[in-house]
């Protein structure tokens, strides 16, 4: 009993502490080098028609035409995640 | 119209350019000294980006977006998108043009494909043709504003830009010919284009606010105001969106004075990660004023005004001087930064690629080796500037028609935009060759000439309409009879289409060379491949003498000497030359690359050292990606094999610690079993002498020394329990000397004759000779005998069990045999009963613990024998081989 109670017990703490460890935040970077890709690319998308045309219409949010607060939306926000992106890679030596 | 007299202005456009050569100055001297480091800010180097915002977004812009709705926006982004996506592409050209010190777009491409000279040339012109009608954009911007201001010198137009033009000519040749080494930071040029971004910024967004505020009433008056008519929504996002937003995002990576900016002033990767946010924001926050003056100048002004030119008439019809003056400075700004960059971006394409290989060449005729290349070089730029500004100035007198300003630029956009396939292709990819980039270039330039360059510039109306010599599959905006597209949709198509099928069909037409595979690594691979990676590719023998003569006339002297003092001391030379090895004629080339262009460099270096030879099995080394990607992933798995073997190691060492524990919970039970034989023996005994109580003499006596000697054996062997750890590790030493084992056995078969007699067991007893003298101990070996022969009788399952024993001499060895009429030992068992603690091989025991066979295993052992499992007809046979000795002498009397 005390043999396999104590058995799983080490992978434990090596979990919790794994996470300031090397390996799961060389899993966060890959993560922010395939999101400093697929965030521009799917501003892109969003940007181009079929999809922006979702917006094209007359209606209006908080008074100002609905096309006009997607582009700025899509923008702002482009800017912020890009920042959080770079700031991310940037952290440590950017060599893979 | 207006207030504003021609001297005034003239006077603060004057102050203003004094101002932004003092900035320029002092950023310059302010460099040479500590402290200059915030001026290579990520702040600043953003600043100077914004060199995208020209006038054409100054004016153009509000222009645009009056026209077209919100077009315009995608003009902006392009760029954003790119930029967001810095880690992939911008990262990537920054660390090649700083690792091969590229000079310019022309310099990437051409030292990308084999540092081909041809393709140098051809980028140049490519890049002047498209700029040149660019940079007049920018003169006429200039000089309509000047015409919007004062009313008499309106015929002025081209005395304005000839001034400008040359006004622009000092300064960039003051400020960007230095030195002829590109990579030299030109501080004082990027300080004043900060500045300059900063202005127009704020310019803008002064006009915005005023319109804002004060023609409308505030941002939810001017949202009114954003009518689905002004916005053009229905056809605003249609195929000319989409193209709009690629050629922009091409620009910014393609246009000289981009690549110029981002690429070759760049100082650090840093910079660039905060421009990839900042710019941007930048190009945001530019963004937000324009569809507000559009607005405003559509409602306010006359009929027919220039909407390019809203951002100034508007304050002006307001009567608002001062801003007016304001954005006039800012429109200026933007003019001024556009044509100073470009002109150093395009001289330096221009000296490098034509005109120093073409003087070199006139030289070397006559005078080989001889003569400052530094002179030519830097002769060769301020020429170029002066002939690039040229250029702009005449084709601004030359159409004085009325191109929109964004028409023209969307002409430069395309032209810069056939860089694009060589250079992605080039980053990514080993197949590109040479022969694909120059015919890729050559046909994309063709075809994008004809139908959108050409037009522009005037065709005849004969020649559009029914193409050249009546031709009418060749119509500049119908190519291929392809009509009813927008003629930018259209010249974009076909132009790029051509460039990418020529690109792809070149590049598989024939292989690349050695030189422009070994570049090809370097570039794709920039990320994996250290400088020094690729020396000992190129062999080439030249004299130390030659190469710093060389160095000299490039470079100029005293930086040639540095150089070649600090690879001395790097190979360990006191004094003297460097060794011409490899490496070292490698770092130079590029040293020189820095100054004239890695072709011009290589042709330069090759002439002096002569033609490389390229070793194959280096640059298989280098250049061979699978071999490196074999290399890392046997890397990769050889890891995760020694990861695999730590993980069975521990997985065997867990399930070894169960099974002790297993073991060790069994302890107890295994004592008390080992115990449990002396104690039945010693209780048979005495119960036989209770109950019969008139048993005669002797036999009692016999008995009760059997009861004696057993409680003493019973006391030894818990003596021997308490030791027993010590006894498994080895640390007890058994005293082996001669032993009667027949007389060991016969008292072993009397100790169990209580229990035999108990389980109505018979034990045959046949031993060969009376005395068999073997090594060991007598009470040991009796003890092995005595859980042989208990375990015969306990695990047969007979009513009368019967076991035999057999003793007999083998060789030099006596085996004693102990047989019973049980089950048997199944096969899988034979090895486990050995093993200590493991139960008895007969599972529905309960008692059996089968620490005894282990014991006398290892007992027979440490006595040179060993105890094995025979095979039988029927039941267990257990044979204890023992090796013989000889009879001591004192044996006789012992007995």
């Amino acid at each position: 009993m005390s043999a396999s109670g104590g058995a799983p017990a080490p992978p434990d703490p090596a979990a919790a502490g794994g996470s300031e460890g090397p390996r799961p935040r060389f899993l966060r970077r890959r993560r922010a080098e395939a999101l400093a890709a697929i965030v521009p690319i799917a501003a892109f998308l969003a940007l181009m028609p079929p999809f922006v045309r979702v917006f094209a219409h007359d209606g209006r949010v908080l008074g100002a035409p609905a096309a006009l607060v997607f582009l700025l939306v899509l923008w702002a926000g482009l800017v912020v995640v890009t920042r959080m992106l770079s700031r991310r890679l940037m952290r440590r030596d950017p060599e893979p | 119209m207006s207030g504003v007299s021609t001297d005034l202005l003239l006077g603060v456009c004057l102050l203003y350019v004094a101002a932004l050569f003092g900035v320029a100055f002092w950023a310059d001297r302010r460099m040479r000294r500590p402290g200059g480091d915030w001026l290579t800010s990520p702040l600043v180097y953003t600043l100077s980006i914004s060199v995208y915002c020209t006038s054409w977004t100054f004016y153009g812009a509000v222009g645009s977006a009056a026209r077209g709705g919100l077009e315009f926006v995608a003009i902006y982004t392009g760029p954003a998108l790119v930029f967001a996506g810095w880690w992939w592409m911008l990262r990537k050209m920054v660390r090649i043009g700083r690792s091969q010190r590229i000079t310019s777009i022309a310099d990437l491409l051409s030292s990308r494909y084999g540092k081909s000279p041809a393709i140098a040339v051809l980028v140049t012109l490519l890049a002047v043709v498209a700029c040149t009608p660019y940079i007049a954009l920018q003169l006429k911007a200039v000089t309509e504003s000047f015409a919007l201001f004062a009313v008499p010198g309106a015929e002025e137009g081209g005395v304005a830009a000839f001034w400008v033009a040359a006004g622009m000519a000092v300064f960039t040749i003051l400020f960007g010919t230095r030195s002829p080494d590109v990579n030299e930071r030109h501080f004082g040029v990027v300080a004043a284009i900060a500045v300059e971004a900063l202005v127009k910024l704020a310019a803008l967004t002064a006009v915005g606010a005023f319109v804002v505020f004060g023609l409308y009433d505030g941002v939810g008056a001017t949202m009114a105001d954003m009518t689905p008519e002004l916005l053009q929504l229905d056809t605003t996002f249609n195929s000319r969106w989409a193209v709009i937003t690629l050629l922009s995002g091409a620009a910014i990576l393609c246009l000289p004075r981009q690549f110029q900016v981002t690429v070759v002033e760049n100082d650090d990767e840093r910079s660039l990660a905060t421009a990839s946010w900042l710019f941007p924001l930048y190009l945001l926050v530019m963004c937000l004023s324009v569809l507000p003056i559009a607005a405003a100048g559509l409602r306010l002004m006359p009929e027919g005004a220039n909407p390019d030119l809203f951002v100034l008439s508007l304050p002006l019809a307001e009567g608002k001087t001062a801003l007016a003056i304001f954005v006039f400075l800012g429109g200026f700004s933007s003019a001024t930064s556009m044509v100073i960059v470009s002109s150093i971006a395009l001289s330096t394409m221009v000296s490098n690629h034509i005109v120093t290989p073409l003087a070199l060449r006139a030289r070397a005729e006559s005078e080989a080796f001889s003569g400052d290349v530094r002179r030519i070089v830097l002769l060769g730029r301020r020429g170029s500037i002066v002939g690039v500004l040229a250029l702009g100035f005449l084709w601004h007198q030359a159409s004085e028609g009325n191109a929109a300003l964004a028409s023209i630029g969307l002409i430069a956009f395309l032209g810069a935009a056939q860089f694009l396939p060589p250079l992605i292709a080039g980053l990514y990819t080993r197949q590109a060759t040479r022969l694909g980039a120059l015919a890729g270039l050559a046909g994309g330039a063709a075809v994008w000439a004809w139908t959108l360059l050409l037009p522009a510039a005037g065709l005849p109306a004969e020649v559009m309409a029914n193409g050249p010599w009546g031709i009418g599959l060749l119509r500049p905006q119908a190519l291929l009879g392809l009509e009813g597209m927008d003629p930018l949709v259209h010249a974009t198509f076909w132009s790029l289409s051509a460039n990418v099928a020529l690109l792809t069909v070149g590049s598989l037409l024939r292989e690349p060379s050695p030189l422009e595979w070994l570049q090809s690594a370097i570039f794709v691979d920039v990320f994996r491949t250290g400088d020094d990676d690729t020396a000992g590719v190129l062999r080439r023998s030249a004299a130390s003498e030659d190469l710093f003569v060389l160095a000299q006339r490039i470079l100029g002297a005293e930086p040639a000497r540095r150089l070649f003092l600090d690879a001395a001391a790097e190979q360990g030379r006191e004094e003297g030359l460097p060794a011409p090895t490899d490496h070292f004629v490698q770092r130079l080339e590029r040293e020189l690359a820095g100054s004239v262009g890695a072709a011009t460099a290589h042709a330069m270096v090759t002439k002096a050292a002569g033609n490389e030879t390229i070793s194959l099995t280096e640059l298989m080394r280098i250049a061979d990606e699978t071999v490196r990607i074999m290399e890392y992933s046997q890397e990769v798995e050889r890891k995760s094999g020694e990861l695999e073997r730590a993980l069975a190691q521990l997985r065997e060492a867990n399930a070894r610690l169960r099974e002790l524990d297993a073991q060790k919970d069994d302890f107890l039970s295994q004592v008390s079993h080992e115990l449990r034989t002396p104690m039945t023996s010693v209780r048979s005994f005495s119960e036989i002498l209770l109950e019969a109580g008139q048993m005669d003499g002797p036999e009692a006596q016999r008995f009760l020394r059997i009861i004696h000697d057993e409680s003493l054996r019973l006391t030894r062997l818990l003596d021997q329990i308490l030791d027993l750890s010590v006894l498994e590790r080895g640390q007890v030493r058994l005293p082996v000397a001669p032993t009667d084992a027949a007389d060991a056995l016969r008292r072993a078969v009397d100790t169990v004759r209580g229990v035999t007699r108990e389980a109505k067991a018979e034990v045959q007893v046949r031993v060969d000779e009376p005395e068999l003298w073997v090594q060991g101990e007598p009470d040991r070996l009796a003890q092995v005998f005595i859980n042989l022969l208990s375990n015969a009788v306990k695990y047969s399952n007979r009513a009368q069990p019967q076991v035999w024993v057999e003793a007999t001499r083998e060789g030099g060895q006596v085996v004693i045999a102990i047989q019973d009429d049980g089950p048997g030992v199944i096969e899988a068992d034979r090895e486990r009963i050995f093993q200590k603690f493991s139960r008895g091989w007969d599972r529905k025991d309960p008692g059996g613990a089968g620490l005894g066979l282990a014991i006398s295993r290892e007992i027979l052992r440490r006595f040179g024998g060993d105890l094995t499992l025979a095979r039988p007809q029927a039941g267990a046979r257990f044979e204890c081989r023992l090796t013989a000795a000889d009879r001591p002498a004192d044996a006789a009397a012992a007995e």
